[in-house]
């Protein structure tokens, strides 16, 4: 049965956004991406049939599709270049200037991990998800997620502790 | 989760630009009114499909049939003799004929 297309933008999109943005550190990769995740599911109505977490597998597609947008670009420097562009992007502004600080900080810290941490620190941070589903969504054994996630929150915290102390 | 992965969760990202939804909603439905659906064939025949294969099995003996009756075979010398043979003086005869019933009616030809 084909899926709501609307629907499944309204529910996912905003959540798939974020992760490709994190991911990619591309607004125009993020855009081809997600449209790429959506034309998926239009040209095929039965993927999501049987599908018992519909978030989980769109994240699963919209990190294969991420990767694949790695592997097509010119140039790892290339990719450097543009995220190095894009890194106060990330985040929504906010009002108090002191925790916008902190957001750029954390945006330019993310910048700095390899991209396999990034994935499993943005599912586990603000996709609440298990190690578990994370495990299942990037196609890794469950310890590699926590292993990485490990690895991933010393250098973050290593990174920003002097703001985050001067901000507590 | 500790008090520092608490704080980097309740970062909120930017959302995507409203003007997006749009576009790839648009982009989807093209793509997908001209994508065949690969299930529909099946679909369509689902309610039988024994008997649409039945179905298309005899009109493909049909077709062979009426093929072989009108292709000359030496291997159907039986369907042949069945078949009335147009060629010859057929039409002019009938002409002849059709000419003396005229006279002998006396009508205006």
């Amino acid at each position: 049965m084909p899926p709501d297309l609307e629907q499944l933008y309204d529910d996912h999109a905003s959540a798939l956004f974020a992760f490709l943005l994190n991911v990619t550190r591309s607004e125009a990769d993020t855009r081809d991406a997600l449209q790429e995740v959506f034309l998926k599911i239009a040209t095929r109505p039965g993927l999501l049939d049987g599908v018992n977490a519909p978030r989980s597998f769109l994240f699963r597609l919209a990190h294969r599709q991420a990767i694949d947008g790695y592997r097509r670009r010119a140039s790892h420097e290339q990719a450097l270049t543009r995220a190095a562009a894009e890194l106060t992007q990330l985040f929504a502004p906010g009002a108090d200037p002191d925790e916008d600080n902190f957001r750029e900080a954390v945006a330019c810290a993310l910048a700095g991990l390899p991209e396999e941490q990034r994935a499993v620190v943005h599912l586990k941070l603000w996709e609440q998800m298990t190690f578990a589903e994370i495990a299942d969504t990037l196609g890794i054994p469950a310890n590699t997620a926590a292993s990485r996630y490990r690895y991933a929150i010393d250098k973050l915290q290593a990174h920003l502790r002097p703001l985050y102390e001067e901000l507590r | 989760m500790n008090d520092f992965e608490q704080k980097l969760a309740r970062q909120n990202f930017r959302q995507p630009p409203a003007e997006l939804r749009a576009k790839i909603l648009r982009v989807c439905e093209s793509a997908a009114l001209a994508t065949v659906p690969a299930g529909s064939w099946r679909e369509w025949l689902w309610p039988s499909p024994r008997a649409w294969a039945a179905l298309a099995a005899l009109w493909a003996l049909f077709a062979a049939d009426q093929f072989l009756v009108t292709e000359p075979s030496p291997r159907r010398p039986a369907l042949q003799a069945v078949v009335p043979d147009h060629s010859g003086p057929g039409p002019l005869l009938t002409f002849h004929n059709s000419h003396d019933l005229l006279r002998t009616l006396e009508l205006p030809n």
